[in-house]
């Protein structure tokens, strides 16, 4: 009697653990600064591109603003005070570093159609780079949001608002394309982004396994995408190793049912180099089509 | 991009746990005997520049019903960390046994296994039925065995998230392994490659990949403490 009175303690114990996966799915870092173009450390997808894309210093702007509690910092690139008529690019960055780690890619929209012909707003999700705060699911989207605010404040309407989500940015741009905030997003376009955490779980387990066996996370693309009818962009490397375009990035386009879906998927291109393995160029002639079409 | 995904590299292939676990009994146990044992190990993976297993662990205890059947059930300890209990029950039966003296001819033992899990968080619940087969070779004085097998998971879902189609409902997992049999407590090393029919290319956990795109390569150690029996 006694063993069992044990055997069940030690299983209750050990069964109210609330060890999860959630928080590993940011994988921040902080800064004493940011860099930008002087950052010389590894960038994301390991590119650099070329000096004919950067972006005049007077058109690039680094500032804080709040979210919730927390201070966070943000890049604007083109001139503030024409987002009252500019068409703005809200960039949401992937789940590494900071804006210096990203600080490439933001830059080549940047060059979208001509140098600064769309505004460009990057910002740090709590936790990441210089912003306070410790990253969460809620905290990305009201974080994404808090931009969006700023944005509107700022004189953008719902109508030249572009959303962008890349990897796990593609989280707070569906969220808030799906269920929208401070503005409605015109246009929504996502590179590389994944299903939802329970694809995660099933794809490394190989079983149809509920993700909530290991995780908590409630983000789910595959499903908020149902409620998106704003036109959409989706491109993909097919030789993603990390979001497998078939599990990941398939079932996100499949599930879109709004006014116009446009694929790219990558011949050759992984999770994070699609821009470079599609050519600077035409990654941005895509997005141009998109964005003015 | 290998450090993109830092923590989850481990935590990702913690997943697999749910289907590698070492093999519980390979050799029955003798009638009224028991053992209580106690599995660490895991699928390789990379991490912090070095390829370890990922150290799952879990519990198990086994009762003989005769000298040739065991009734065993066991509990994922690490699974329980995240909320989740993950149990099996199942029963292992000699279906041949080498009498003779001739010690290259194996015995061979089939276990047939439910295991089950359930989640506090969603009360979720699944259960795959397992299939293995082992032939095993016993040896010395103190019965040894070396084993050859497999483990046979199955997937009985059609539909996986977003009712997308599950692809994989057979997950087979070849096995070698060795126990050191003493008196009072048996040691185990296990190598077992975890679906090698399955891709393990795109998807979120860095497994190592000893042999090429397909599986992973699992490394299980056991400790059992046997009680009561007929002292061999």
């Amino acid at each position: 009697m006694k063993k069992i009175f044990y055997l069940i303690s030690f299983l209750s114990i050990v069964f109210s653990s609330c060890l999860r996966l959630d928080s590993n799915l940011y994988n921040s870092s902080k800064l004493t600064e940011y860099k930008l173009d002087n950052y010389q450390d590894e960038t994301d997808g390991d590119f650099r591109i070329p000096a004919s894309y950067d972006i005049p210093t007077d058109k690039i702007h680094l500032f804080s603003l709040t979210s919730g509690t927390y201070k966070i910092y943000a890049v604007y690139l083109g001139d503030i005070a024409d987002i009252s008529t500019d068409t703005v690019i809200m960039y949401c960055h992937g789940n590494k570093n900071h804006i210096d780690y990203y600080w490439q890619r933001a830059k080549l929209l940047a060059n979208i159609g001509s140098k600064n012909r769309f505004g460009v707003l990057m910002i740090d999700y709590r936790g990441f780079g210089l912003s306070e705060g410790k990253c969460t699911e809620e905290g990305l989207y009201e974080d994404v949001d808090a931009a969006l605010a700023w944005l509107k404040q700022n004189g953008l309407t719902s109508d030249r608002l572009i959303m962008q989500g890349y990897s796990l940015g593609s989280a707070p741009a569906t969220k808030l394309t799906a269920t929208p905030r401070s503005l409605i997003p015109s246009k929504l376009i996502l590179e590389s982004p994944f299903a939802s955490a329970e694809v995660m779980v099933q794809d490394a387990s190989v079983l149809a396994m509920p993700g909530s066996y290991l995780t908590s996370l409630e983000i789910n693309n595959a499903e908020e995408i149902k409620n998106i009818k704003q036109p959409f962009l989706w491109i993909h490397g097919k030789a993603d190793s990390f979001l497998s375009i078939e599990t990941h990035g398939e079932v996100v386009f499949k599930n879109y049912s709004g006014i116009k879906g446009v694929a790219y998927r990558i011949d050759g291109a992984n999770h994070a180099d699609v821009p470079s393995i599609m050519g600077f160029s035409n990654y941005i002639k895509a997005l141009e089509e998109f964005i003015t079409h | 991009m290998k450090n993109q995904i830092k923590i989850i590299t481990l935590t990702a292939s913690i997943l697999l746990l749910f289907s590698c676990a070492p093999s519980r009994f390979v050799k029955p146990l003798e009638k009224g005997e028991s053992a209580l044992g106690f599995n660490l190990g895991g699928p390789l993976i990379h991490f912090a520049g070095k390829t370890i297993p990922v150290p799952l662990s879990s519990v198990t205890y086994g009762k003989g019903m005769n000298n040739n059947s065991t009734l065993f059930a066991g509990i994922h300890t690490t699974s329980l960390l995240f909320g989740t209990f993950q149990g099996e029950i199942g029963y292992l039966k000699n279906i041949y046994t080498n009498k003779s003296s001739k010690l290259f001819i194996p015995s061979i033992s089939a276990n047939a296994v439910i295991n089950a899990a359930i989640d506090k968080w969603e009360w979720n619940f699944k259960f795959w039925p397992q299939i293995d087969v082992n032939a095993y070779w016993s040896y010395g004085k103190k019965r040894n065995f070396f084993y050859l097998g497999c483990s046979n998971w199955f997937e009985l879902s059609s539909k996986r998230a977003h009712q997308e189609k599950q692809q994989h409902h057979w997950i087979f997992n070849p096995q070698i392994g060795h126990t050191f049999s003493g008196s009072k407590w048996d040691y185990s090393i296990e190598a077992k490659y975890l679906a090698p029919n399955v891709s393990n290319q795109n998807i979120v956990a860095d497994y190592a990949k000893p042999l090429g795109n397909k599986g992973v390569l699992g490394i299980y150690v056991s400790v059992a403490k046997k009680i009561g029996g007929i002292s061999k």
